[in-house]
């Protein structure tokens, strides 16, 4: 069994130290990138056809994949057996499934499957492909970027992740006072498959902003009033699995948080255990240090957890001063 | 004296020349958790957490819990597992099929179903429906509500249930 932290007899580091660590092949990263890109593309690919094939010889809606529809109707299932108008067992399935995932991934389903994150990430994406090649939207983006950095956004960034909470308790008291599906008035999911038989909702307002706002926030609904990743984070805190990070081998380079879709500050983090983390292994995509990134198990021991503990909470002569 | 220490993996040792060495000015802080941890294969994991959404969805196919019509949960699952079970080449396709399964409440009726589906499980005939509409008695019980919808006489499909809460259920 491994217990992360300095290990007996092994010399600490001082000051000024050369520390060497290994590299990480960029084959990697780019091995992680592709086969996350192609599952969302796969993902994304038959839920369009179902919405097509819905459009076109009046088959099942994509809205019978959506797993938030089983947590929306969930309170009605329970208590008359019945669910609520546009929902289906199918739904109640995909909640399990999530709520599994959640369990196991935390919130791999958003970072890996979810098609309305793929669509942000492909619009903003496709924001920095076009204003890097534009010179003057490349400086105002820089400036932007480097404004994201400033006190008074950051607050506002933390103010505005708490609307996902709301809307997730909205979206299911909603669902169980009333029996209806509250939050598919302004849900850009349902926008989006119903964009054939246009019509101006707030769902198609939330949508509009959402697909701006993702030029230059990335996976702004995600972040800030996706209930489904609300849901989520509530089961995944309990998940053991978690991205953790070895402090011993990080270079302090910044690149995982730059590649954090949802803005964590992962080398601010031992384990990455933020409700908002969406399992998507970007931060080890982009690490280029070989061990300061991992996937890791929390394996229950109690036998020696107070002894850890107490070690944790001495201080070692060479932390004192050490880089937060 | 300045040295160089390695970390503490395996790894680390080997001593390759893609190493990389941290910034001067910067400090290794040793990694303090109260939690024992493992190390978990990436590939591995990912393949579990692709794997487990889709074995819940087979199993509850397998079961018959997999429906994408309907309304009444159980209700619909078994009809799905029954397949067409009044031998109108309409009947339920809980898998998901091309058509919705047939009513089994007035809350049930959707658009996308047919008159004759709906003439099929309530007690009503098919020129009362064409009459609710507005539509032209003579068009053929095929017709999905929907159009009929679309004909622009004012009903809807949640005046259609309320409607047919009437005489199903006084």
């Amino acid at each position: 069994m491994t217990v992360l932290g300095e290990r007996p007899g092994e010399p600490r580091a001082t000051e000024g130290d050369r520390m060497r660590v290994p590299r990480r092949s960029p084959t990697w990263g780019r091995r992680a990138r592709w086969a996350r890109h192609s599952v969302q593309a796969v993902v994304l690919a038959v839920v369009a056809w179902q919405a097509v094939e819905h459009v076109r010889s009046g088959g099942p809606s994509a809205e019978a994949l959506c797993p938030f529809g089983g947590f929306e109707t969930a309170w009605t299932w329970i208590t008359t057996g019945r669910t609520v108008a546009h929902v289906h067992t199918a739904n109640l399935v995909l909640a399990a499934a999530v709520l599994a995932l959640a369990a196991l991934g935390r919130g791999s389903f958003c970072g890996w499957l979810c098609p309305l994150g793929t669509l942000q990430g492909l619009i903003h994406a496709a924001g920095r492909a076009v204003t890097d090649r534009i010179p003057p939207l490349r400086l105002l983006r820089r400036r932007l970027e480097r404004g994201a950095g400033i006190a008074r956004w950051h607050r506002l960034d933390q103010i505005l992740r708490w609307g996902r909470w709301l809307v997730l308790a909205w979206a299911i008291l909603g669902a169980a006072a009333t029996g209806t599906m509250v939050f598919r008035e302004a849900d850009p999911w349902i926008a989006l498959l119903l964009v054939a038989e246009f019509e101006l909702s707030l769902a198609f307002v939330v949508l509009v902003a959402t697909a701006v706002l993702a030029l230059v926030v990335e996976r702004p609904f995600c972040r800030y009033a996706c209930p489904l990743g609300a849901a989520q984070a509530l089961v995944g805190k309990l998940s053991p699995i978690a991205v953790q990070r070895d402090a011993a081998a990080c270079l302090g380079c910044d690149l995982c948080n730059k590649a954090c879709p949802v803005a964590i500050p992962v080398n601010a983090r031992t384990r990455v255990t933020d409700s908002s983390c969406l399992s998507c292994l970007e931060c080890i995509a982009a690490c280029p240090s070989s061990n300061a990134l991992t996937v890791t198990l929390a394996v229950p021991t109690f036998r020696t957890a107070r002894q850890d503990f107490s070690e944790t909470r001495r201080p070692a002569p060479a932390d004192l001063g050490a880089r937060t | 004296m300045r040295g160089v220490h390695r970390t503490g993996r395996p790894e680390a040792t080997t001593g390759r020349a893609a190493d990389l060495a941290l910034p001067r000015g910067r400090r290794a802080i040793p990694t303090h958790t109260v939690l024992h941890t493992r190390g978990v294969p990436v590939v591995p994991y990912v393949l579990t957490l692709l794997l487990l959404p889709a074995l819940v969805v087979a199993g509850a196919m397998t079961t018959g819990w997999w429906a994408t019509t309907g309304t009444a949960a159980i209700a619909q699952a078994a009809v799905g597992q029954g397949g067409d079970e009044r031998g109108d080449g309409q009947g339920g396709d809980g898998s998901g099929g091309g058509v919705p399964a047939a009513p089994v409440a007035p809350d049930d009726v959707k658009g996308s179903m047919t008159v004759q589906q709906v003439i099929d499980a309530f007690p009503i005939t098919a020129a009362q429906v064409f009459v609710l509409f507005g539509a032209a008695p003579d068009l053929p019980t095929s017709t999905q509500l929907k159009t009929l919808v679309e004909s622009g006489s004012g009903m809807d499909i949640p005046a259609l249930r309320t409607w047919l809460a009437g005489p199903t259920t006084g």
